[in-house]
């Protein structure tokens, strides 16, 4: 059974949910609190009450507590206000849902998320392996700092979800787009074991050379490791992007993978999204038959 | 600052409204509300508004068209006019400004800077040219516009401040006293207050981060964004403009920065070239061409179903085959409600995998499922998931036909047809695995090039033909041909698609008949809810080609019901009229395909090829 959990749901509300998920779920109800860790639930669903912008922090607070897995975080909200919508997801929900709604179709897009996210391929864990090994060795060797690969998930679109980001741009034989991003407290960390200076003193210019070397070092020594290969790529200059919710383009077609790392008890990610130029399915090709 | 302090807001969220109106009567404001325009020219004939603040969606129009008929009214186009738009629609803010807004907002809109923002317009205006003196109102003209009449050519005045930087003085319903200072407006030689306009900002030109822009000079840029930098970091900043997409180089001055949840504040130098001084002077002086209107849509106009809703197979009604459809028209909000639905739900499956596929992107969706586009892991080869929309996939009776007509469509092997590879049931969702054809579709070579050439034309008419011969051999009946569903692949191989409303002349739905097709093209058996067979698969084939060959459908109306009423009893128009250069024994075959009585039409599609073959002979 999937667990999911209830956040500050009304009685009414969660026995609507009962009604639409109890079969196949496992539902259980708690009230918002500041540290909320959602990792061990499938899916979490919040009744949004109060401002918008409250209802936001919390989906951000919840977001976090999901250390970057792909576990839906369901905002409930009467009304299908665009704006409020595009809050909350940038905020850091999956999806906005209005119990007005049919039960079926409530059910069904419940059900559409809480399939799983897919996991790899094994073509695509030939160019993942690069990068996990590389991120590792990097921090290992900059930051003196272990991290350790967790698992790995599909997406189908690129969304940053943290303090931090460094973000680079890929083309060549591949195109696509690299990006790690950090919460601040592990960006300081490591930012400050990089360049050798006390956590307190890390300010905006450090971070910004930090998470840019960063996601230099890992694509830079990646790139090198597929040279002459269908996934060789060349780099652009970092970006680095402050705040959540952005959400970056990525070639039609491809998927994204989210490899997520721990640094002891905290999480950071790599978002890798790779595409290969040379594909049999080419737009142009020239048409027989039937002259267009 | 003007003493007229009320101020027009026209939103149609009930919650949003609740908690901004407080907020701004706080500041001294009287507010006005309204939820269409209706509503608005009745406050804004009660009250003498000072400024307008408008969503992008009313009741019965769009914000940009009410924008639009507003600045035509000589008596209101002086009113200054806030914009409130969403994120995704950057390009709006141009297109606003271009019609004569003041400012714009970008949801999520804090109700403290809305009302900071109002003062900002307030105080512009203060100091605007006011152009009940630059250019008074003639007394003959009419007091609203009529839609339809000859838009106006607004050109700046010479000493009327741009639109951008300083909204104008609003027209006083009673009479008061004018401002008396006129500034002439010029470059400005110091940071100008701008409304913010949305533009973006990249490092390598690769990855561009959207922003703000909140000031600038002839020297330099203060924006507001989520691309982190230093000093000296180069950057590139992209502008959207309606005279063209523009893009500046800069390198970071100085960067303010305090909350790591929030943007940056960065002040970027500008490299002086071409580009930014044309930008520099459309912020400052306005569009480089004269301002044009176009009419506004009339507002009592009821929207009449578009080509699109025609030309969309619909599930009409279910009747028990006695008399005709009734309330098509009825169910179209209540479709488009459920195809929002469905949409949401086939987008939580992307990324997925259902059973072998991985779901890569949704294709369309229809009144009875959604298509998406997959990778079959196992095959390693692309396919189409056809996914049953979560209302019939809840009725079990369609369940069973859902996947009795996949058995049924699975055994129709011809090339010319899609193939059906599989039929599964993953988490809950019914679903078959198809043939994805990438191609163009007969509708979009018709959208494209108006009309077929005919002789490529003969050539897919008669495809279609053998793949409906092999349909009809196998007691198929299609239920659904048009234009969208005959597709040519980029081997220029014809495919028959969608069999989504297909019935097995075996099926039985105890006794009552779900009615689907697409107005455009259906047959009168169809309509009237009778048993259907090949014929009407023909009729439909004949209307499609019809469209095809003239470039217009056989019959065309406003509302659904009067088409298909045409269907039923109206004498279409002959091809050959319609289109002088369509050959006489081509209308004539076009015109048997589409007989009002099944039994006059041809006997088999065979019969149809034959007659084609003559024609080519």
């Amino acid at each position: 059974m999937n667990k999911v959990l209830l956040v500050d749901c009304s009685a009414e509300t969660t026995k609507t949910l009962t009604g639409i998920l109890g079969d196949t779920c496992a539902l259980s109800g708690r009230s918002f609190g500041d540290e909320m860790a959602s990792k061990a639930s499938r899916m979490v669903i919040l009744e949004a009450s109060g401002s918008v912008e409250d209802a936001a922090e919390k989906v951000s607070k919840l977001r976090v507590g999901c250390a970057f897995r792909a576990i839906p975080v369901i905002v409930i909200h009467p009304g299908e206000d665009v704006a409020t919508i595009d809050r909350f997801l940038s905020a850091g929900a999956s999806d906005v849902l209005s119990l007005d709604a049919p039960p079926g179709a409530c059910r069904q897009i419940l059900q559409g998320h809480l399939i799983p996210h897919r996991t790899p391929l094994a073509q695509e864990m030939a160019y993942l392996t690069p990068f996990i090994e590389n991120t590792v060795t990097v921090f290992s060797k900059m930051a003196f700092v272990e991290a350790v690969f967790q698992e790995v998930y599909f997406a189908d679109d690129l969304r940053i979800f943290g303090d931090i980001s460094g973000i680079i741009g890929l083309s060549g034989n591949s195109e696509g787009t690299v990006a790690i991003t950090l919460y601040w407290d592990l960006a300081r960390k490591i930012i400050a074991n990089m360049m050798k200076v006390p956590p307190e003193k890390i300010n905006a210019e450090y971070i910004h050379d930090g998470a840019g070397e960063l996601i230099n070092m890992i694509s830079g020594s990646t790139k090198k490791r597929f040279k002459g290969t269908q996934y060789h790529f060349d780099l652009s200059l970092p970006t680095v992007v402050v705040g959540s919710g952005h959400q970056l383009g990525h070639p039609e077609g491809s998927s994204i993978a989210v490899l997520i790392f721990e640094v002891g008890q905290e999480a950071f990610v790599l978002q890798v999204c790779l595409k290969p130029r040379n594909k049999a399915s080419e737009p142009g090709a020239s048409l027989q038959g039937i002259e267009l | 600052m003007t003493a007229n302090k009320d101020i027009l807001l026209i939103h149609r969220d009930r919650p949003f409204v609740d908690k901004i109106v407080p907020v701004i009567q706080g500041a001294g404001f009287t507010v006005h509300k309204a939820t269409g325009m209706r509503e608005a020219l009745s406050s804004l004939g009660a009250h003498p508004v000072g400024l307008i603040v408008c969503d992008k969606e009313l009741d019965d129009i769009k914000g940009i068209d009410f924008l639009g008929f507003i600045k035509k009214d000589p008596l209101r186009e002086t009113i200054p006019f806030m914009f409130l738009v969403s994120q995704a629609n950057q390009f709006r803010p141009a297109e606003a400004f271009t019609l004569g807004a003041a400012d714009y907002l970008v949801y999520p809109v804090d109700a403290r800077m809305l009302v900071g923002r109002i003062g900002d317009v307030y105080t512009a205006e203060g100091q605007a040219t006011p152009r009940s003196q630059a250019r008074p109102v003639p007394p003959e003209r009419p007091r609203v516009r009529p839609a339809g009449s000859t838009p106006a050519v607004k050109t700046p005045m010479p000493d009327q401040a741009p639109a951008a930087a300083a909204p104008p003085k609003p027209a006083p319903a009673a009479p008061k006293a004018s401002p008396a200072a006129v500034k002439p407006a010029a470059p400005a030689p110091r940071p100008v207050a701008l409304p913010s306009m949305n533009l973006e900002v990249s490092r390598d030109g690769v990855i561009w981060m959207p922003s703000r822009i909140k000031a600038f000079t002839e020297q330099s840029i203060a924006l507001q964004t989520s691309l982190f930098g230093k000093a000296g970091v180069a950057l590139m900043v992209r502008f959207k403009l309606p005279e063209g997409i523009f893009v500046v180089k800069g390198h970071i001055k100085s960067i303010d920065f305090k909350d790591f949840q929030k943007p940056a504040d960065i002040d970027l130098v500008v490299v002086e070239n071409d580009a930014w001084r044309r930008i520099f002077r459309i912020l400052t002086q306005g569009p480089d061409t004269a301002r044009t209107h176009s009419a506004p849509a009339t507002p009592a106009a009821v929207a009449a179903p578009s080509g699109d809703v025609m030309a969309a197979t619909v599930a009409l009604a279910e009747t028990n085959g006695e008399g005709l459809i009734d309330g098509a028209q009825l169910q179209q909000n209540a479709a488009k409600k459920k195809a929002a639905y469905d949409i949401r739900f086939y987008n939580s499956l992307i990324g997925k995998q259902l059973d072998n596929y991985r779901v890569i992107s949704l294709v369309g969706a229809g009144s009875m499922g959604g298509v998406l586009q997959g990778w079959d892991v196992a095959l390693e080869r692309e396919v189409a998931l056809k996914i049953i929309s979560f209302e019939l996939s809840s009725k079990e009776e369609f369940r069973e036909m859902f996947i009795k007509e996949a058995r049924v469509i699975s055994k129709l092997n011809h090339q010319n047809i899609a193939q059906i590879y599989n039929i599964g049931i993953s988490s809950d969702i019914l679903y078959y695995a198809m043939e994805f054809i990438e191609g163009v579709t007969l509708k979009e070579m018709i959208n494209k090039e108006r009309k077929l050439n005919l002789s490529k034309g003969l050539k897919i008419l008669s495809t279609v033909c053998k793949a409906l011969e092999v349909v009809y051999q196998n007691s198929v009946v299609h239920r659904d041909i048009k234009p969208a569903n005959i597709m040519v692949n980029r081997a220029g191989v014809v495919k028959l698609l969608d069999f989504g409303v297909a019935h097995s002349k075996e099926a039985k739905t105890g006794g009552k008949r779900l009615i689907a097709g697409t107005p455009l093209y259906m047959s009168p058996e169809q309509i009237a809810g009778l048993t259907l067979d090949h014929k009407s698969d023909m009729y439909s084939l004949g209307a499609t080609f019809y469209h095809a060959f003239c470039g217009a459908p056989p019959f065309e109306a406003n509302e659904i019901k009067a088409v298909l009423d045409m269907h039923l009893n109206e004498c279409m128009t002959p091809l050959c009229q319609k289109d002088r250069g369509i050959p006489i024994a081509l209308s004539g075959i076009i015109e048997k395909m589409m007989a009002k009585d099944p039994t006059e039409r041809y006997p088999t599609f065979r019969a149809v090829i034959e007659a084609l073959e003559l024609l080519n002979a």
